[in-house]
């Protein structure tokens, strides 16, 4: 199962709304994926065991793990666009 | 989700503020007064704000979902305020963003991995632009907390 990292700022609010619709909307099109949580500042020592992070606030010294810095999942702005670039990146088609 | 335990009609304001500082004092001085959050609550929250900015731009408006962490809040509770005027608020993740924000969804939350449905509600309204709007053109505390508490047994969290 594909692994994504969702961080933010303090992991007391966003990262736990966009966990939940990234699941969710994955879920809709029939895909299975593991998500979990974290402060941005976590990131860095878990990032390794993820396939992709996504993020509110930016992160770094996360190697080589692919990021998308994005709030499209809170305003609803471009959250299409990110659903397709999440897809893209774990190769799910 | 438990409502009343969140979102109350004492707990919406309509502001005239200056600035973001004026509506974080104005929020937190009926917040404290009732006892919802920490006299530290107010430090923490500017802080946070300096340091992961919670301004988001939607489609229409902007808004902001300042919040702090748990060990400044008593009881957990939702302020929201709608603002006369929009205020300045830092874009989230984007430092070189502004958003003027009109409507103030301040979050009191002490232990989010149980509070899904609270925000997923908050995320829902934001993502709404008839009923952001409604909420704008509400004409008192009981209308605003009407239209929220609609919306949430709509989506039955």
């Amino acid at each position: 199962m594909k692994r994504i990292l969702v961080a933010c700022g303090t992991a007391i609010a966003t990262s736990t709304v966009v966990a939940k619709k990234i699941e969710e909307v994955l879920g809709n099109k029939g895909y299975q994926v593991y998500v979990d949580q974290c402060k941005a500042a976590e990131a860095p020592s878990k990032a390794a065991n993820f396939d992709l992070i996504v993020t509110t606030t930016p992160v770094s010294g996360i190697g080589d793990v692919p990021v998308i810095q994005t709030v499209s999942f809170l305003s609803g702005v471009g959250m299409d666009q990110d659903i397709q670039k999440i897809m893209d990146i774990l190769g799910l088609e | 989700m438990n409502f009343d335990a969140f979102f109350s009609k004492d707990l919406v304001f309509f502001l005239n503020a200056s600035s973001q500082e004026d509506v974080f004092k104005q929020m937190f001085h009926r917040m404290y007064e009732q006892g919802y959050v920490k006299e530290s609550y107010l430090n923490a929250l500017s802080e946070r704000e300096k340091v992961y900015p919670t301004g988001i731009q939607t489609e229409h408006i902007g808004v902001a979902i300042p919040h702090t962490d748990s060990i400044h809040v008593n009881k957990e509770s939702i302020g929201v305020a709608v603002l006369e005027k929009p205020v300045s608020f830092i874009h989230m993740g984007m430092e070189e963003h502004t958003v003027e924000a009109e409507i103030i969804f301040m979050l009191a939350i002490q232990k989010p991995e149980r509070q899904l449905g609270v925000l997923q509600v908050i995320t829902g309204l934001i993502q709404n632009k008839v009923l952001l709007q409604s909420i704008q053109m509400a004409e008192n505390e009981a209308a605003v907390i009407a239209i929220i508490q609609e919306y949430s047994q709509k989506l039955n969290v």
